[in-house]
C-alpha cells in the first residue's frame, strides 16, 4: 500500500490477527502506542493505526435526515480515513483526527452487532463498513474484512456490504461467505476516475474485480454516487453503463444507488485548496435548505434520468432495486415515478426486493407492518 | 502572556537617545501599513520610539511607525528612541511586539502578516504553534501558518481592502483562492458600483466559478454584453450594482435562471389579485408552493373562492408544481 509510510498499533491489539498479518506483509516498522493525532489531511493518509473498538460502533448511516428519503442502512465504524485521494471526498473537511485508522478487534464489534441485530429480529439489516473510508483499500494489509465476512455468514438477519473503489478482492475469493456479504463498487466514468479519484483502481480494474467476486459467488451492488457534472458527462455515463453490463450479470446485482455530488460550503474551499486543477466545484451548485451544496435540481433531474434511461433496458425482467441517496420525495417521483413514505418504508422495499430476487437470503418474509409500524424509538442508538 | 518565553525581561531599562530618523531601518519589524496621521503629534512625541539594534549595528524600528511617519511629514529630523540591545532574545522581541500591537492584531490580515514576519525573523513553525499563535487569537495549528502565508502573498491593494473592511480570517483566506487579476478587477469596480465587502466576496466567488467552468479569464468576461451593460449603464451606482449582481447570478446559474424565468412567466399568466401571494423556494429544492391570502370581508372571500376554482388558476398551480 504505497501511501502508508508508517504504522502504529494500540497495545491491546499487538497480538491481533491483523497485527500478525501486517508483520508478515509489510516491511514498514510497527510501533506500539495510542492513536496519534494528525491534523493534516494528506499526512493522515500516510499513517495507519490499528485501534481498539471505542464506544458504540454500530449505528444508522450518518447521512440520515428527515427531509430526505434515506434507506436505513446501518454502518459499522471500522475504518476512518482512506489511502485514496478523491478530489471530492468529504473527509477532507470532516475528520478531526486525520490519522488513517482501522479497528482490528473485530470480535468486540461483532458482539455489538449481534446484540443489536437480535433486538429487531424481524428486520433484515444491511451493514456497511464504508461510512468514513473504503471498505477494502486497506484489507490486503489488515485482513479485518475476512473476519467480518466469516462472522456475517452465520448471522441470521444481516448482510455485510463492502463498498470500494479498489480492486483488492483476491483475499475474499476463497472465503465461506454464504452470500451474506455484498461487495459493492462506487463507479464513475473512466476519465473521471483518472482525473478526480486519485490512486483508486481504474474502471477496468474495478470491473475485473467485480467479475472475480461475482464468480466467487458474492452478490454485487453498484453505487453511481456521486454522479459528477463535467463537459461530456452524458457520453461518459453512457459508456460507463455499457461497460458495466458487458461485464456483469444484472441478476447478481442486489441494489443500485444513485446520488450526486454534495458537500458543505466550507468543503468547496478545501477542495479548491487541495485540488486546484479540479473544476468540479465550478459547476452550477447551490446551497439547499439542509446547508449542503448540490447541483441545482433541474440539472440533477437530468443526470438521474439520463442514467436511468441508459441503464433500465439493460437490467432485465427482474431488475435490481434502484434507489436515490439523499434526495427528497419529489426527486424520486421525477426520476423513479414513485417515492417511499419513509426510511422504514424504503428499508422494507429493499428487503422485499432482496427476498423476491434471492431466495434464502432474507431470514423471513418481510412485512410492511413490521418495518413501518416501528418508529425511530426502536432503532438501535435512535 | 502566560508562557515564560513570552515575558519581556530586559536586563536594564533601555536609555533614551535622540536618533536621526534617516538612520532607522523600517522594514524588519513592519507588518502593517500606517494609515493615519497623529492629530496631536507634539504630545505624542514625548513617548520614545522603540528600536532594536542589530548585530550589524543597524537600528531597526520596532514600535512607533505612526509617530515616525508623522515626524517625517512634519520635517522633524530626530526623535527620542529607546534602544534594545542586540542580545535581546527574539522571543522577547516578538512578545513585545504582540503586546504593543494588541489593537492592530485584532485585524485578521495583520495577524497573517505578523505570522509571516515572525517566520521571516527566524522563528520555527513549531515555536509559533507553541508560543505565539494563541496570544494573537489564532489556533495553534501548522495548517493555520500555511494559511497565513497564503494571505500574506495577497497584493498590497487587496491587503489594504482586507484591513479597511476588517475582513475575517476566513474571508481573507477565500481571497487567496482567486486569480489576482480577477480580485483587482472587482476591487476596481468600487469606483463604479456600490459594493459592500460581502457583495465583493459574492461577485468574486461567482465570477471565479464562471471563469473556471468556461475556461475563460476576467478580460473576456468583462466584455460579456450583460456585464458591460451593468458597468456602463446610465444609472446610479446602486442600480448598476443590482444589474451586475443579477447578470453574474444569471451567468453562474443558467439552469436555475431558466426554470425561475419559466416559473415567473407561469405566475404572471395566473394574474393573481394583490390579495393573493404565491411564493416558492428560490433554490427550487423544496417542491412546494406557499399561498398567502389577505382578505377583509366575506365578499372578498367569496370572490377568492371563485378565483381559486377557476381553470386559469388551477392550470397555473399545476404548471408551477410540475416545474418545481
Amino acid at each position: 500500500m504505497k501511501p502508508i509510510r508508517s504504522i502504529s498499533i494500540h497495545p491491546q491489539q499487538q497480538h491481533s490477527l491483523s497485527a500478525k498479518r501486517l508483520l508478515e506483509k509489510t516491511d514498514l516498522s510497527l510501533t506500539q502506542g495510542e492513536l496519534p493525532r494528525i491534523d493534516t489531511y494528506r499526512e493522515g493518509k500516510r499513517h495507519l493505526h490499528l485501534d481498539v473498538k471505542k464506544g458504540q460502533s454500530f449505528h444508522r448511516c450518518s447521512a440520515f435526515g428527515k427531509d430526505y428519503v434515506c434507506c436505513n442502512v446501518h454502518v459499522l465504524d471500522q475504518i476512518s480515513n482512506c489511502p485514496y485521494d478523491c478530489s471530492y471526498c468529504f473527509l477532507q473537511s470532516y475528520l478531526t483526527n486525520q490519522t488513517t485508522q482501522v479497528v482490528t478487534d473485530v470480535e468486540a464489534q461483532l458482539n455489538e452487532i449481534k446484540q443489536k441485530t437480535a433486538q429487531q429480529p424481524w428486520r433484515f439489516f444491511r451493514v456497511g463498513t464504508w461510512d468514513l473510508g473504503d471498505s477494502l483499500a486497506l484489507d490486503p494489509l489488515t485482513g479485518t474484512t475476512s473476519e467480518l465476512i466469516e462472522a456475517f455468514s452465520t448471522l441470521p438477519n444481516a448482510v455485510l456490504e463492502l463498498r470500494t473503489k479498489s480492486d483488492c478482492v483476491d483475499q475474499l475469493l476463497n472465503l465461506d461467505h454464504h452470500q451474506r456479504t455484498i461487495v459493492s463498487w462506487s463507479l464513475n466514468p473512466a476519465d473521471i476516475i483518472e482525473q478526480e479519484e486519485h490512486r483508486t483502481a481504474s474502471l477496468t480494474q474495478r470491473l475485473e474485480a467485480m467479475k472475480k467476486v461475482m464468480d466467487a459467488g458474492y452478490l454485487l451492488a453498484l453505487h453511481f454516487d456521486p454522479m459528477l457534472v463535467y463537459p461530456g458527462w452524458e457520453k461518459g455515463y453512457d459508456n460507463l453503463i455499457d461497460d458495466i453490463f458487458r461485464f456483469i450479470d444484472p441478476q447478481r446485482i442486489s441494489w443500485i444507488s444513485i446520488g450526486s455530488l454534495r458537500f458543505n460550503p466550507e468543503m468547496k474551499k478545501t477542495m479548491s485548496r487541495n485540488f486546484p486543477k479540479s473544476q468540479l466545484t465550478a459547476a452550477e451548485m447551490i446551497t439547499g435548505p439542509d446547508g449542503k451544496m448540490r447541483y441545482v435540481k433541474p440539472l440533477r433531474t437530468r443526470m438521474y434520468r439520463h442514467l436511468m434511461e441508459r441503464m433500465v433496458p439493460l437490467l432485465g425482467d427482474n431488475p435490481p432495486f434502484v434507489y436515490l441517496c439523499m434526495e427528497r420525495a419529489d426527486m424520486w417521483d421525477k426520476v423513479l415515478g414513485y417515492h417511499p413514505e419513509s426510511a422504514n418504508h424504503l428499508d422494507y422495499l429493499m428487503t422485499e426486493s432482496l427476498d423476491q430476487r434471492f431466495p434464502n437470503l432474507v431470514h423471513q418474509t418481510p412485512t410492511r407492518s413490521d418495518y413501518c409500524a416501528k418508529d425511530t424509538a426502536r432503532e438501535p442508538n435512535g | 502572556m502566560n508562557n515564560s518565553s513570552n515575558n519581556l525581561t530586559l536586563d536594564k531599562t533601555p536609555e533614551i537617545t535622540h536618533i536621526n530618523l534617516d538612520k532607522l531601518e523600517l522594514n524588519r519589524y513592519r507588518f502593517y501599513p500606517v494609515t493615519h496621521k497623529l492629530e496631536q503629534p507634539a504630545l505624542t512625541f514625548i513617548r520614545p520610539l522603540l528600536v532594536h539594534q542589530q548585530d550589524s549595528g543597524e537600528l531597526a524600528l520596532l514600535d512607533g511607525f505612526t509617530r515616525y511617519e508623522s515626524a517625517c511629514a512634519m520635517d522633524i529630523d530626530q526623535l527620542p528612541c529607546q534602544i534594545l540591545s542586540p542580545e535581546t532574545p527574539l522571543t522577547n522581541i516578538i512578545a513585545l511586539l504582540t503586546e504593543q500591537h494588541e489593537n492592530v492584531l485584532n485585524i485578521p490580515i495583520h495577524k497573517a502578516n505578523f505570522v509571516a514576519m515572525m517566520l521571516n525573523l527566524g522563528l520555527s513553525r513549531e515555536q509559533l504553534c507553541e508560543h505565539f499563535l494563541t496570544p494573537i487569537g489564532l489556533s495553534p495549528h501548522i495548517k493555520l501558518i500555511r494559511h497565513c502565508l497564503a494571505i500574506h502573498e495577497l497584493p498590497e491593494e487587496v491587503q489594504q481592502f482586507c484591513a479597511n473592511k476588517k475582513l475575517s480570517f476566513k474571508q481573507c483566506l477565500a481571497l487567496t483562492l482567486y486569480p489576482c487579476d480577477l480580485v483587482m478587477e472587482v476591487l476596481d469596480w468600487r469606483n463604479i458600483l456600490h459594493l459592500s465587502s460581502s457583495n465583493i466576496l459574492e461577485l468574486l466567488e461567482h465570477i471565479h466559478d464562471i471563469l473556471r467552468s468556461t475556461n475563460s479569464d476576467i478580460k473576456i468576461f468583462r466584455q460579456s454584453p450583460t456585464i458591460l451593460h451593468a458597468l456602463q449603464a446610465n444609472q446610479p451606482p446602486h442600480e448598476k450594482t443590482r444589474l451586475m449582481r443579477t447578470a453574474v447570478e444569471n451567468l453562474r446559474f443558467p439552469d436555475l435562471t431558466a426554470v425561475r424565468e419559466d416559473l415567473s412567466r407561469i405566475h404572471d399568466q395566473m394574474a393573481l389579485p394583490k390579495t393573493v401571494r404565491c411564493q416558492w423556494d428560490q433554490s427550487l429544492e423544496k417542491s412546494s408552493l406557499y399561498l398567502q391570502i389577505d382578505i377583509h370581508s366575506q365578499q372578498q372571500w367569496q370572490g377568492l373562492l371563485d378565483l381559486l376554482n377557476s381553470t386559469r388558476l388551477t392550470q397555473g398551480i399545476k404548471q408551477l408544481l410540475e416545474k418545481l
